[in-house]
């Protein structure tokens, strides 16, 4: 039967645990892989070992043939087994599926290898293998197994019974009143242990769920924050919780972005104010960062950390300020919106002193009313069209929701944003930590939360850290490896997209950052996902609309 | 003995002149005195053979194919390997209740055990019993696996199911043998093989579930021989005696040994690669189980010294018999698996027929040089104490493993 003996495998080489994302386990690619435009989807597996599937749209129709490799950190390439083909889908030209198996819980790579008349081409693509929030049994399946139960303990106790009482017996021979009496009181020592070991059973069933809901599953790591004062400063200090589930240590991060802590806070319930910070490291086990001029309130906290062997990690905490904190707000030398309603702050100095706490020059905040509002008519002309969100960002910007319309969970989407001045022409993006956005997505029971990238929502430096694990690969075995995958073109300089699919349905706010004129601004949009979700999938650039509006 | 297909209308019928104490049927009228094995073709004793020893083999080859392939699915080959061994069980459980209870309605025939309207050997009422926990265990590992996948640990609660499944069908095959050995006829040949072959399934599933601490690697801790202690003598003891008296043990160890052997010579013999990383022990083959444990060597002691019958013992005396079995068993086990693990970690042992010398490792498993170590000995090292320990347990396996023997010579449905 199914894995009797492997389990003693993974006790001997199991990997720490981390989780990344709140709710949100899939995974997204859109870039480049050789000559070739990608998006990918990459839904790992419920529980491990399991099948990752792999969803993948190529832009070009010529591609002959997809292959998909599953590399795991700590074995790297030379480590992994003959690459997977990947399937066309029944009826489509560029669209292709196939499968992936994932071992042992730990770090993977994805990589992609496209073979078509342009050549060859391969993307990259992190993915952490770890157990999920387990699936509720239903309500058939264990109303039949109760059944099930009852009616074998029942029958064993008879069977027992009847065997203790009469198996002795010759053939011809009707069981004497002592036999019967035997019987009896062999069913009930039986009955007995059998109660016993059922109730053993049941006892070790809850502690290993309990023991796998704490340490086994996909899941956010709380942490322990406390806000205090120094040279006048609010300081927010973060520390691992008492308890943790991760096995890993703060002392083993890398830095993503060029940062080793991205962090986000969140005002609840209104969802008015927003920071995307970056703490520097106290010691092993502290994080700090000084906070922004924010509002008094209950904040959420999305931490985000890479360890050095390619896991990526979301903590979560709640943060309460008692009353407004930070300094004046240093705004620079820009012009607030004309309304006056959005602040897009980030800091005017920074302050790295030896011994000090400061702030990360890409360290940005925003405080603002509503979420993105309808634009001009003139922007979503004729009826049942997709219509444009328009979100006002302070200096007299706009940031368009070019492609907003309904949405469903689990489709697969690319959100695609355009800047412009007060003037209406396009504003170029400028890199922001290297990126040309980034935007948070939240549903607002803060049930689901993601960062996600241009290029997708994996981890860029789990990414770094396995090209980087191939070159080391590449120099001690003399083989060749191709440098990491550039991001997808073909759009406009004023514009930028997010490859996601909504988890599930419900209200949510997306936050999304974009650099102008050296400044960080920060758009929101509010949205309402519907629940009947497809499995079809868009072009790049091309939002599928089914049933509901923004 | 294993007789030729017979349909159950021509069961065996005997003239009884005389009321014996407890018989049903008033003096002077026919009734049937069929024996387990008489409405048992030998059709169906093969067939219950062959679905035992799907069991065990295919646990083996699934366990090869997890160290070799790493991609396990509900339909590969192992897992319906093992499925055919539980639906065979089953239908061939449900097909001998319906033969005895058919001749019990047509000729009055009491051969088995009745539990309400129906009626089957002592052994096929466990085969059934077990046939229908592991379809029950089957459902729950479904949803387990998708639900926990293997995160939640070793020995799930699906998987101890499964395993108190697999024992019982194992063991209602043992009681089949041991119901059909009480015709005086059957003690010798094919009935007592059949016991000793069911025997040998029993104790490789023994080995097989105990693989975590039967590894050579390990063969020198204290844990080793005190599980290995507590448990053979009772099974080599309780299943080989009823199958016969004076080399029943023996046969018992040589059945397992053949199984495993045939296990470790066969399967390297398939090629495979694994199918998902990582990939630290490259495979160009299905990977081989260890090497049999050498159980055939305190067999034959355990065979000489218990030759003589334990009935009419006193209780006192079985004691001292179990406790000199116990020791026996140790004192032969434990320097001829001592010595013999060293051997298996040697380059020696490196070839195709003891598959030792540290090759065979599943391939996702990173050991490097801990593969020809011993491992453990600074943790679990086996102090005189430990050994005095697994004595005692030996003792009591022993002690066990005759009661059970008595109680399975004792078994006439």
């Amino acid at each position: 039967m199914k894995r009797v003996l492997l389990p003693f495998w993974f006790l001997m080489a199991s990997a720490p645990l981390v989780f990344a994302h709140v709710g949100s386990p899939n995974v997204f690619f859109e870039g480049r892989a050789g000559a070739y435009s990608v998006y990918a989807v990459i839904r790992p597996p419920s529980a491990l070992p399991g099948a990752a599937q792999v969803s993948l749209r190529v832009e070009q129709s010529d591609v002959r043939s997809v292959t998909l490799l599953p590399v795991m950190f700590p074995a790297g390439r030379n480590g992994s087994p003959r690459p997977v083909t990947a399937h066309r889908v029944l009826g489509e030209t560029n669209l292709w599926s196939g499968e992936v198996w994932f071992l042992r819980p730990g770090s993977y790579s994805l990589q992609i290898g496209l073979e078509g008349t342009h050549g060859s081409g391969e993307a990259s693509v992190p993915v952490n293998g770890l157990g999920m929030q387990n699936q509720q049994m239903n309500l058939g399946l264990k109303a039949v197994l109760l059944g099930f139960g009852f009616v074998l303990l029942i029958s064993a106790v008879g069977i027992v019974c009847a065997i203790a009482c009469q198996g002795g017996l010759e053939p011809a021979a009707q069981p004497t009143r002592r036999d019967v009496i035997r019987g009896r009181r062999v069913a009930i020592i039986a009955g007995f242990l059998l109660a016993a070991g059922i109730a053993a059973w049941a006892v070790r069933w809850r502690n290993m769920d309990l023991a796998y809901r704490t340490y086994g599953i996909q899941k956010p790591e709380p942490v322990a924050t406390v806000v205090r004062t120094e040279a006048e400063r609010a300081i927010l200090e973060m520390r691992p919780a008492e308890q943790s589930a991760v096995g890993l240590s703060w002392a083993s991060l890398v830095p993503d972005h060029g940062k080793l802590m991205h962090l986000f806070l969140i005002r609840q319930p209104g969802l008015d104010a927003f920071a995307h910070l970056h703490p520097l490291r106290r010691d092993e086990e502290t994080f700090a960062v000084e906070l922004p001029a924010l509002p008094a309130g209950d904040y959420q906290l999305y931490g985000e950390l890479t360890y050095e062997n390619g896991l990526n990690q979301t903590l979560v905490a709640q943060v309460s300020l008692s009353q407004p904190v930070g300094l004046e707000l240093g705004l620079p030398p820009i012009l607030t919106n004309l309304n006056n309603e959005v602040i897009c702050g980030f800091p005017a100095r920074v302050l790295p002193l030896t011994g000090q706490t400061g702030r990360d020059p890409d360290d940005s905040w925003h405080i603002g009313q509503q979420g993105g509002q309808s634009g001009p008519a003139s922007l979503a002309p004729g009826t049942g069209a997709p219509r444009v969100l328009l979100s006002r960002l302070m200096g007299g910007y706009t940031l368009l929701f070019e492609n907003a319309g309904p949405v469903a969970a689990g489709r697969d989407l690319t959100l695609r944003f355009a800047a412009f001045g007060s003037d209406g022409s396009k504003v170029a993006l400028q890199p922001y930590m290297g990126m040309l956005g980034h935007a948070a997505v939240r549903r607002s029971d803060g049930s689901v939360f993601a960062h996600l990238h241009p290029s997708g929502s994996f981890s860029m430096a789990s990414q770094e850290m396995f090209w980087q694990r191939e070159r080391e690969t590449e120099t001690s075995s003399g083989t060749t490896v191709a440098n990491p995958p550039a991001a997808l073109d073909g759009l406009q300089p004023n514009q930028v997209s997010f490859p996601y699919q909504f988890p599930k349905s419900g209200s949510y706010r997306l936050w999304i950052q974009v650099r102008i004129a050296g400044r960080v601004l920060t758009g929101v949009y509010d949205l309402e996902c519907s629940p009947d979700g497809g499995k079809t999938f868009p072009a790049p650039g091309i939002v599928a609309f089914v049933t509901c509006e923004f | 003995m294993i007789k030729p297909s017979t349909p159950p209308a021509l069961c065996e019928l005997e003239k009884v002149e005389g009321p014996a104490p407890g018989m049903l049927n008033p003096p002077g009228q026919t009734r049937a005195l069929v024996r387990t094995g008489d409405l048992i073709g030998s059709a169906e004793f093969l067939l219950v053979t062959l679905a035992a020893t799907l069991i065990p083999v295919s646990l083996l080859w699934d366990f090869s194919w997890e160290s070799t392939i790493g991609v396990d699915r509900f339909w590969s080959p192992p897992h319906l390997a093992t499925h055919i061994g539980v639906w065979l069980s089953g239908l061939l459980a449900v097909r001998l209740i319906f033969v005895f209870t058919a001749a019990r309605r047509q000729d009055g025939a009491l051969a088995g055990v009745h539990i309400g309207p129906l009626c089957g050997p002592a052994g096929v009422w466990i085969l059934f019993w077990a046939a229908a926990t592991l379809q029950a265990a089957l459902l729950l590992d479904n949803w387990w696996q998708r639900a926990y996948g293997l995160g939640a640990g070793l020995w799930h609660p699906p998987q101890i199911l499964k395993a108190v499944g697999f024992f019982a069908l194992l063991f209602g095959g043992v009681m089949l043998g041991a119901g059909n050995l009480s015709k005086v006829s059957a003690r010798t040949g094919a009935g007592a093989a059949f016991l000793a072959w069911h025997g040998g399934l029993l104790l490789t599933m023994c080995a097989l579930v105990l693989m975590m601490t039967n590894y050579p690697n390990l063969q020198h801790t204290a844990t080793f021989y005190l599980v290995s202690s507590a448990i053979y003598p009772a099974v080599l003891l309780g299943v080989g005696r009823p199958s016969h008296p004076r080399w029943g043990a023996t046969g018992v160890a040589l059945v397992y040994t053949a199984i495993l052997g045939a296990m470790v010579w066969l399967l390297p013999r398939f090629p495979a690669h694994p199918l998902t990383p990582p990939i630290h022990n490259p495979a160009d083959h299905m990977m081989p189980p260890p090497f049999p444990l050498l159980l055939v060597l305190p067999a034959l002691v355990l065979d000489r010294l218990v030759a003589r019958p334990v009935a009419g013992r006193s209780f006192l005396g079985q004691l001292l018999l179990a406790g000199a079995a116990g020791v026996a068993f140790l004192a032969t086990f434990l320097p001829s698996q001592w010595f013999f693990a060293r051997f298996l970690l040697s380059p020696a042992a490196d070839n195709w027929f003891f598959a030792g010398g540290g090759r065979h490792w599943p391939f996702f498993l990173k050991i490097d040089q801990a593969r020809i170590m011993f491992w453990g000995m600074k943790q679990d090292p086996l102090t005189f104490g430990m050994a005095l320990l697994a004595a005692l347990a030996a003792a009591a396996s022993a002690w066990i493993g005759l009661r059970v023997a008595a109680w399975l010579t004792g078994l006439r449905r």
